[in-house]
């Protein structure tokens, strides 16, 4: 008996054993997601966070193309007399300097806000792990490499922050909690440029990147950003400084404009940093090339329509202004005397009755966007299209500005705008002393020069902003408003955030 | 045969007792026979000499035999669960016949409570519970819709009746504590499992854990009430062969009462000529209305109710086969079921297969080793897309001028109004495309329990189960007919699939000891512990562009793509129970868990669950025993407190995603990574914490009985997910511990059992109160959706909206409101300013209605006359309210209710909205809130067992027919739809209950 109940009770002993043998019984991990304390264990763990960082870019608020979206075009004067009318649901120029109804409820507002953030938050996980990853599991040069392009990509959301809404808090490392208080937006530039300064003094970043990896960020998108930032913020030599950089590089203009905004167009030697789509992999297909054309087709929104005073920039053929033309009205609608842009730009072009009030009623040009669009598609598919965020003309033209605003650069201003013009499929007359005395000055021919060269690329809203014409779009009576010049603080972000305090022009303190 | 070889056995055994016993008169022996009210031979019920410990139990034909000193003196007391204990005084005879009574609720019965029984005369906690034998014969695929009204506390809505629609019976014990899940643990003989999963017929009794005192013991698992299923045994290893089934048909409780379709067109110009616009181009011309008035042109003016269309009289035929068997030592009880349920709704239907055994043996006296094992195959179909697409379809778009089909025998998809020119899809076309979906699971176990001394038992057991469902949809390519026999094609022929596999193991280790200390100190002592593992995976595939629509096979897909993911989740325990009471008159009890979980972090990982009750019997009490009255008075005080930690399988953990944010280098896509769920590493469980007071009575020789127990319920640290700071970089929130809420109420239940002569009848009636009101959602404000909002003081889910103030008759009338929204016109529904600006605007909504009832009840009627028994069962809710709008625009199926709208020419005293203004007049409001309280005859059952002596011939021991009806009568102000419906459905797209007779049979060999 006493033997049995030994069998019995080692028995129960084997009962009992079976779960409690395990030491990590309680400790499951997620076998479908990571989380931090798993991850970085190698360099396609890091480069896959990095895509993560990359991806926000072709999200909603930024570089992404649907209805409803903050399309970057819609930053060229959508909505108003500068750029292009036709119903669009937010434009910011629309609404920020049109109607004056921004408010912090708008859904805009935190659109924009929330991209960016999002993006900025994912570049400083990889800013903070990848570089206390072990060499045995990423190279040095790898993970110097990953860190730099977070902070290419950190420094372009927060100039695209700064730009909008001017102070926001500075987020450098990974939070949990996000309660940072508000920078002021000197001190933003100053520690991105100065992140990105040094990432583009160093070797981190290849200088130019082949077709292999194209769309990662390089020395050269580093400066061209660089010259950006400086510019908006008004420091002239160190944007010219920059500019050189990218100018000693290996980029050229591309010969064919019209080719470049096509899918051929992608990997051009013009293209210093574009946001990359892909028609054939999941999730990263642009919509982009016959977005306006099956707009028209789904038949409840009316195309864009290109405003007469856009469409009355280009010069003639001959590098005059409208006023100045030797050619008549009926010639000038015509794309072959115009400045070839104007027929790489728009499309469609024809005289259209509006009203000037209710009464009076004038002719005037129409037209539609043409730029990355394919008017030939009418239904909605997947397109390759990138979007170019910096390319060679840009950072041409942004040179000639910051020397322009230096001063006694004149010559080689002209010059630089002369190599824009120069381009094989475009040639237009060099700046003359006539055309200066024209235009009003030189400065005014930079001006005309990015609204012809760069139509519709997302850069107008901050060019104005930045030139103090916001009397460019069309006037109301809420323009010259403070609170119309900086985005405010999402209301969702201050109901949530108590470190954070609204824009003085907003009601903040 | 053998039976009958025992029953010879026995009498022979009988005679030679007989023969003996003159012999020795001192150590006499009496005989007797045991049965029920019904005459049936009782198994297994115990007779004792009362006084000694003389005792013996009857035989399979209910045949015992005693031993006493004396044959004409002393007492017999014989008692047998769920009868009545009867003392007979012994009078020299030499053979008894003994009827013992049903009592409905005795007080010496076990009841089932965690990890034992316990008699329920010392019962110190809320615990409700009931025999499967008197709900048994109701047709269900899903037996949780069996509880529905029969214990107080315990709150069951059957949402329709769609066959195999699990989710929609839904189980609340004691309100709703949280705004995540609120299902209770379920568990099938200590197995966590589901009630759907096991028929009604292998169930022996289901006790509710209410309180936390007696839910304690089952720790962070337990805060929503604990369900315990306990199965069928063979009770001593006799030998019987049962079979039930039964047969019936159903069909809808109601349906919405539509206008014919030449109304339905006279509306519908109405709202046309109101929206203005190009929309009077679709005018329906007075032709067509005459043509839809004299039906002269069914092919292009039809008169169509699709939702009688989509309808039908469906068959549901059961069958339940059970078998028990074995000698005193080893006992098994198998049984096979089946069922097969048509939907009230063409294209739905499900059946099942069940099989269940139980076996246990026992060695040297002092080890039992047993073994459970049950399984089940479901196969579930349904209409692509599922009902609610139909509902959405008939009650939304279909036009009513559409014929089913036309008189070429294709399908109708288009009428003769030529502003139609696209095809509209057919609803009972639609029913015949239908996905499948196939539910198995198999559920074992193992266990041993050792008695090394008497009432100390070391038991261990081992438990496995695997289930799953498979799904399969194929959408196919459609043709689309006129009424000319000319047709377009639409869509692209797609299949999807998907499989989702379940697995635990759960082991447990448990020692009991039941001691008595100088005859009146009573303990009870409980130590176990206890691991347990859950882990889910899904997968999916879908296949776009088939060639064909006869191959459903993944193979033919042009492209397909899959996803995937597991998720598991652990539980270590340890816990232990101590009960004590002395003589039976002052119980105290003590539990106490240690969870860890590994849904927790680390530091949070352990908690505690304690909880203490106490009941006083004072009818045990010296003082009371000279009094009559009660035989039973008891009070009962408890408190625990419980967890909840259904919270998801990781939620503490932050998280990163693969392969959603992907990019492009060069002209490869780059699999991505992001941050995708933030991390709240102080994440806890859910803490409930009950106190009870309860008290029971029983009188009048225990005919009446009552059980009152109020009770508050506090349930804290809810998690909720607060808005957050968009500099964290995701998109959703962490869920944080942020949010209490209380539910405070009361339970009664009455019952009431007498015979007169050979007339026995009883009633019960359970009644339950519940206040359930949010106390804290840690300050967020607006938390609404749709019609609802979360708000503090308040209960979860309430109606929130405006409150409507009857239709604008005057454009005077909506000049001075100053509407902020939606252009009102005369006829639309009036709002009221409630915040007194002059203005009617968001801030003007208010909570307007309770989704919870007031009260719940159950009301069980009973009599049986010899043979016949007789059923009647009513439960209903009051003081409820639900959204009953009908949309007042004009899409599909219209009821009558809508021929009184406002219209400023053809009904100006209307008091329905106009139609024209729907975004407006649907607004939440308190215009479509209504009362949803009912009253309804859920069951009705009619029994007839023939006499023993007409059946014992044919060597059948038992054999009833009976009727059995189901929901037949509902009283309610309810109209076209079906009370009984989802707090949050809107838009009546929902399928109603059904209405059901069946015909069955018991027998038993």
């Amino acid at each position: 008996m006493k033997r049995i109940n030994y069998q019995i009770l080692l028995l129960t002993i084997a009962f009992g054993i079976v779960g409690t043998s395990c030491s990590d019984f309680l400790n499951q991990e997620n076998p479908s997601v990571s989380s931090s304390d798993t991850y970085w264990n190698n360099q396609t763990e890091a480069e896959a966070m990095l895509a993560g960082c990359y991806s926000v870019l072709q999200e909603q608020g930024l570089y992404y193309n649907y209805y409803n979206s903050c399309d970057p075009r819609s930053f060229d004067g959508f909505g108003t007399n500068d750029g292009a009318s036709g119903w669009w649901f937010w434009s910011p120029a629309e609404m920020a300097l049109t109607w004056g109804n921004l408010s912090p409820s708008h859904e805009l507002v935190s659109l924009i806000w929330d991209v960016c953030y999002k993006g900025i938050a994912r570049c400083n996980e990889v800013i903070c792990y990848v570089p206390q990853m072990a060499q045995e599991k990423i190279s040095p040069s790898a993970a110097k490499r990953i860190v730099g392009e977070a902070k290419f990509l950190r420094a372009f959301y927060y100039n695209h922050l700064t730009s909008l809404y001017r102070d926001v808090p500075l987020s450098t490392e990974p939070t949990t909690t996000g309660y940072i208080p508000i920078s002021k937006k000197e001190d933003i530039v100053d520690f991105i440029t100065d992140d990105l300064k040094a990432v583009a003094m160093s070797d981190a970043l290849p200088g130019q990147v082949g077709s292999d990896e194209f769309g990662r960020a390089t020395r050269g998108a580093a400066w061209a950003l660089l010259c950006r930032i400086y510019l908006y913020n008004g420091r002239w030599q160190d944007a010219s400084d920059a500019a050189d950089k990218v100018l000693e590089m290996n980029y050229s203009l591309e010969g064919d404009y019209e080719k470049l905004f096509s899918e051929a167009g992608n990997t051009s030697s013009e293209v210093i940093f574009s946001v990359r789509f892909s028609a054939t992999a999941d999730g990263s297909d642009n919509k982009m090339r016959g977005f306006l054309s099956t707009r028209n087709n789904e038949d409840y929104f009316s195309c864009f329509t290109v405003t007469n005073d856009l469409l009355n920039e280009a010069y003639d053929k001959d590098g005059k202004m409208l006023s100045k033309s030797a050619y008549g009205a009926s010639d000038l609608v015509k794309p072959e005397f115009r400045d070839p842009r104007w027929g790489y730009n728009f499309t469609g072009i024809k005289e259209d009755w509006v009203s000037e009030d209710w009464i009076n009623w004038k002719q005037v040009l129409t037209g539609k966007i043409k730029k990355y669009q394919d008017y030939t598609v009418t239904e909605k598919f997947y397109d390759s299209q990138d979007y170019y965020v910096l390319r060679l003309a840009d950072v041409i033209l942004m040179k000639a500005e910051a020397l322009m605003n230096i001063g006694g650069h004149d010559s080689e201003v002209a010059s630089l705008v002369n190599r824009v013009r120069d381009r094989a499929s475009v040639n237009m007359p060099h700046v003359t002393t006539g055309e200066i005395n024209d235009m009003g000055g030189l400065m005014n021919i930079i001006k005309h020069e990015r609204r012809v060269e760069l139509a519709f690329e997302g850069l107008r809203y901050f060019d104005l902003k930045r030139w103090g014409e916001y009397g460019k779009l069309q006037e109301t009576a809420n323009i010259g408003e403070p609170k119309c010049h900086v985005f405010p603080i999402p209301q969702s972000e201050l109901d949530n955030n108590k470190a954070l305090v609204q824009a003085k022009e907003w009601g903040g303190n | 045969m053998d039976l009958l070889k025992n029953k010879f056995a026995s009498l022979f055994v009988g005679f030679a007792l007989l023969g003996v016993l003159p012999m020795n008169a001192q150590n006499a022996s009496v005989r007797g026979k045991v049965t029920s009210v019904d005459g049936e031979p009782l198994i297994g019920a115990t007779i004792q000499l009362k006084g000694t410990s003389q005792r013996v139990v009857s035989d399979v034909d209910g045949y015992f035999s005693l031993d006493v000193p004396h044959k004409d003196s002393g007492v017999m007391v014989f008692s047998y669960i769920g009868c009545i204990t009867k003392e007979i005084k012994l009078t020299d005879a030499n053979f008894y016949n003994v009827r013992l009574e049903d009592s409905h609720s005795d007080l010496d019965e076990i009841v089932v409570v965690g990890y034992g029984g316990q008699k329920k005369v010392n019962l110190t906690g809320a615990v409700a519970s009931m025999k499967l034998n008197d709900v048994k014969d109701i047709p269900v695929t899903n037996t949780s819709s069996l509880l529905q009204g029969r214990m107080s506390g315990v709150t069951v809505s059957s949402f329709s009746a769609q066959p195999g629609a699990d989710d929609d019976v839904q189980i609340r014990i004691r309100g709703i504590g949280t705004f995540n899940n609120n299902n209770p643990l379920i568990l099938i003989d200590g197995v966590e499992g589901s009630l759907s999963s096991v028929a009604p017929n292998d169930i022996e009794n289901i006790s509710v854990l209410k309180d936390a005192a007696s839910a304690a013991i089952y720790g962070v698992r337990a805060a929503n009430g604990v369900i315990l299923v306990t199965t069928k045994t063979s009770a001593n290893g006799s030998r019987r062969l049962s079979y039930n089934g039964s047969i019936g048909v159903q069909s809808a409780t109601v349906l919405p009462d539509y206008l014919d379709s030449w109304q339905w067109a006279v509306l519908f110009n109405e709202c046309n000529n109101a929206l203005g616009g190009d929309a009077p181009q679709r005018n329906y011309t007075d032709d067509m209305i005459a043509l839809l008035k004299n039906g002269s042109d069914p092919d292009h003016f039809a008169n169509t109710n699709w939702m009688k269309e989509i309808f039908r009289t469906a068959l549901v035929h059961q069958h339940h086969l059970l078998m028990t068997g074995g000698t005193a030592d080893s006992k098994y009880m198998a049984s096979m079921g089946y069922i097969k349920q048509e939907g009230i709704m063409k294209g739905t239907d499900t059946q099942r297969a069940n099989f269940r055994l139980n076996a246990d043996t026992k060695y040297l006296k002092i080890l039992t080793l047993g073994v459970n094992a049950a399984g089940s195959y479901q196969t579930i179909a349904e209409p692509i897309g599922g009902v609610w697409n139909i509902f959405n379809d008939v009650v939304g778009h279909i036009h009513p001028t559409i014929p089913v089909k036309y008189s070429n025998g294709h399908w109708g998809q288009y009428d003769g109004n030529p502003q139609f020119p696209k095809y509209s899809s057919n609803p009972v076309e639609q029913t015949t495309y239908q996905s499948g979906q196939i539910v198995y699971r198999f559920d074992g176990k193992v266990y041993l329990d050792i008695e090394p001394i008497k009432n100390l038992h070391i038991k261990s057991s081992f438990a496995y189960q695997y289930g799953g469902t498979n799904y399969k949809a194929f959408v196919p390519t459609y043709q689309h007919y006129k009424a000319d026999g000319t047709s377009v094609k639409s869509g692209v022929a797609s299949l999807e699939e998907n499989f989702i596999k379940r697995q635990q193991w759960i082991n447990e280790n448990i020692v009991t000891y039941d001691f008595i200390l100088a005859g009146v100190h009573n303990f009870g002592v409980l130590l176990g512990e206890s691991q347990q593992y859950n882990g889910n995976k899904y997968n999916e595939m879908k296949g776009e562009n088939f060639l064909t629509n006869n191959v459903e096979s993944m193979d033919v897909a042009q492209t397909t793509s899959s996803y995937g993911r597991e998720e598991k989740a652990t539980l270590r325990s340890i816990f232990g129970r101590l009960n004590y009471n002395f003589n039976g008159t002052y119980l105290f009890e003590f539990n106490l868990r240690r969870d860890e979980s590994s849904r927790l972090p680390q530091k949070n990982r352990t908690g505690y669950f304690p909880s203490v009750s106490a009941g006083w019997n004072v009818a045990q009490e010296k003082f009371m025993q000279q009094q009559k009255l009660f035989d039973a008075l008891k009070l009962r005080v408890s408190w625990g407190k419980l967890g909840n930690q259904e919270i998801g399988y990781y939620p503490y953990k932050q998280t990163y995603t693969l392969g959603k944010t992907n990019y492009i280098w060069g002209t490869d896509k780059i699999i991505g990574a992001a941050l995708a769920s933030a991390a709240n590493p102080d994440i806890k469980w859910e803490t409930t914490t009950t106190t009870d007071i309860g008290l029971d009575i029983a009188l009048l020789n225990n005919k009446f009985g009552l059980t009152f127990d109020w009770y508050n319920k506090i349930s804290s640290d809810i998690l909720l997910q607060l808005p957050i700071s968009s500099l964290i970089g995701v998109d959703e929130a962490p869920y944080v511990n942020a949010a209490k809420v209380q539910n405070r109420g009361w339970e009664l239940s009455l019952r009431y059992n007498d015979s007169w002569r050979a007339f026995q009848y009883g009633a019960t009636l359970n009644l339950s109160h519940v206040d359930n009101k949010i106390k804290d959602v840690s300050g967020r404000e607006n938390w609404i959706d749709n019609w609802t909002i979360n708000r503090e003081g308040y209960p979860i889910g309430s109606y929130f909206g405006y409150v409507a103030d009857g239709l604008y008759a005057s454009e005077k009338e909506i000049a001075d409101d100053k509407v902020g929204f939606g252009s009102p016109k005369v006829g639309d529904i009036r709002y009221k300013d409630l915040d007194g600006n002059d203005e009617i605007t968001d801030a003007d909504r208010t909570v307007i209605g309770n989704p919870f009832p007031k009260f719940t009840y159950g009301l069980n009627l009973t009599a049986a006359y010899k043979g016949i028994d007789f059923s009647l069962f009513f439960q209903g809710i009051t003081k409820v309210n639900r959204i009953m709008m009908d949309r007042p625009t004009i899409g599909g199926g219209v009821t009558k209710e809508m021929w009184n709208r406002y219209n400023a020419e053809s009904n100006p005293t209307g008091t329905y909205p106009e139609l024209g203004n729907e975004s407006y007049n649907s607004l939440p409001s308190s215009f479509w809130i209504k009362s949803a309280a009912y009253c309804r005859l859920k069951n009705l059952e009619l029994g007839y067992t023939l006499p023993a002596s007409m059946v014992a011939p044919l060597q059948i021991q038992n054999l009833r027919f009976y009727v059995s009806m189901q929901n037949i009568l509902t009283l309610t102000n309810v109209k076209n739809y079906d009370p009984e419906k989802y707090a949050a459905d809107s838009n009546n797209a929902t399928y109603p209950n059904a209405k059901s007779v069946s015909f069955g049979l018991n027998i038993t060999l």
